[in-house]
């Protein structure tokens, strides 16, 4: 399973980014290696449709499992037709918390 | 500009200056001018996300026609999946996964430039017509304006976002009509500045407060870049500051009226009349502004 989690820092500490679509980087993690990296969100400063773009960022990396704050409705959309999970966090929860509930 | 034709835009940075007032009170002052030389005049609401004025001139519906963008439709057995499209596309309207592959059109950010269609090697996309809004036409209910007087709207449907293209559309609606007035959204933005992009006249309307002054000053550059003769109307001109007419002194912004906070003018809009068929003062200020937009004279001394 891969997941992508919106967040604020490139560091293990960092905390979730409010925005799906314009935060400053995706934490990338696969269960099956226990593999985490982060890499820089390419739509934070898309004039339009950052939240399209987001989702078809991550969609490349082949995540199951998307998670952030809040989702724009038109990622929210495309995320839904991708087959990939969207789910909600709350703002400010840690990059472990998350982790640590997706390794079980 | 001429007594032969006019395109006036009555604009403003900030929302609730008063552009209606002045676009619906104009009309009213220099409707009788324009109708005893043979002219029609049409006033166009250009406001396309909130439409107003025909709240003003009262008036039923009488005709509308469907305004909207051509947006692209996948033929996914001739798609490669090369992702041209979603490439090319300025709005992130196509989204492309090439993984999966997936490709998927959303409609909702689509702004009908066709960029896509023209770049697609395989020919795999075919355009639809999408339905943004209506250009309406109403009959006025006071019969002695029906012959000389037209109001036009542009009305984008509730929920869609790209107010441009009904916008655009509605101004060529009317691009054969002499002597027009629009009455363009608030703000600086692509709607106000296609609102005023083949006006000859510009009228800013502000207020003089520190909001009003900002947003007047972000309007003005506007109108500068596009190298548009313009002149403003301060209303509720004896509240606020000085720093308005300060501003428009530096910047060598003609003042052409101040419409006072003057509780006749607001007993009138509140029963919903027009300003100047009531205060005849009014009237008179309106028509001397007119006469500097169309001849360049001096319009009449501040109140």
């Amino acid at each position: 399973m891969v997941a992508a989690i919106a967040v604020k820092d490139q560091s293990d500490n960092t905390r979730m980014d409010p925005r799906f679509g314009r935060c400053s980087f995706f934490a990338i993690y696969n269960s099956d290696n226990d593999y985490l990296q982060f890499v820089t969100n390419p739509a934070q400063a898309e004039q339009h449709g950052a939240g399209t773009q987001a989702a078809q960022f991550v969609a490349e990396y082949g995540v199951d499992k998307v998670f952030a704050h809040e989702f724009g409705p038109q990622a929210h959309e495309v995320l839904v037709k991708l087959g990939i999970e969207a789910i909600k966090k709350d703002e400010g929860s840690a990059l472990a918390e998350i982790l640590a509930e997706l390794r079980g | 500009m001429t007594h032969q034709g006019f395109r006036i835009a009555v604009a403003s940075g900030k929302g609730g200056t008063g552009k209606t007032t002045v676009s619906v009170n104009l009309l009213y002052a220099i409707k009788d001018e324009l109708k005893d030389k043979g002219h029609k005049i049409t006033l166009v609401d250009c406001d396309v996300e909130e439409p107003n004025v025909v709240i003003f001139t009262g008036g039923e519906f009488e005709l509308g026609k469907k305004s909207g963008i051509l947006v692209p439709e996948i033929i996914e057995d001739k798609c490669i999946y090369c992702g041209v499209c979603a490439r090319v596309c300025n709005y992130n309207a196509i989204v492309f996964v090439k993984k999966i592959p997936k490709i998927m059109v959303m409609e909702d950010l689509c702004h009908g430039c066709g960029a896509c269609t023209r770049f697609c090697a395989p020919r795999a996309i075919k355009e639809k017509f999408k339905h943004l809004g209506d250009i309406n036409y109403y009959k006025l209910q006071d019969y002695k304006l029906q012959d000389n007087v037209q109001v036009v709207e542009g009305r984008l449907n509730v929920g869609d976002t790209v107010p441009t293209p009904v916008l655009r559309d509605t101004k060529g609606e009317v691009a054969h009509e002499p002597f027009v007035i629009y009455d363009a959204p608030p703000g600086t933005s692509c709607s106000m500045v296609e609102t005023i992009e083949d006006a000859d006249y510009v009228v800013l309307v502000s207020e003089p407060t520190p909001f009003g002054l900002n947003d007047l000053k972000l309007a003005y550059e506007v109108v500068r870049e596009m190298d548009k003769r313009a002149g403003l109307i301060i209303n509720r001109s004896d509240l606020g500051t000085e720093n308005t007419r300060e501003f428009a002194a530096e910047v060598g912004l003609p003042l052409l009226m101040e419409i006072p906070f003057d509780r006749r003018i607001a007993e009138v809009y509140s029963r919903g009349g027009i300003v100047v068929e009531e205060l005849p003062d009014y009237k008179e200020k309106f028509r001397r502004v007119y006469e500097y937009i169309v001849h360049g004279q001096k319009a009449g001394a501040p109140s």
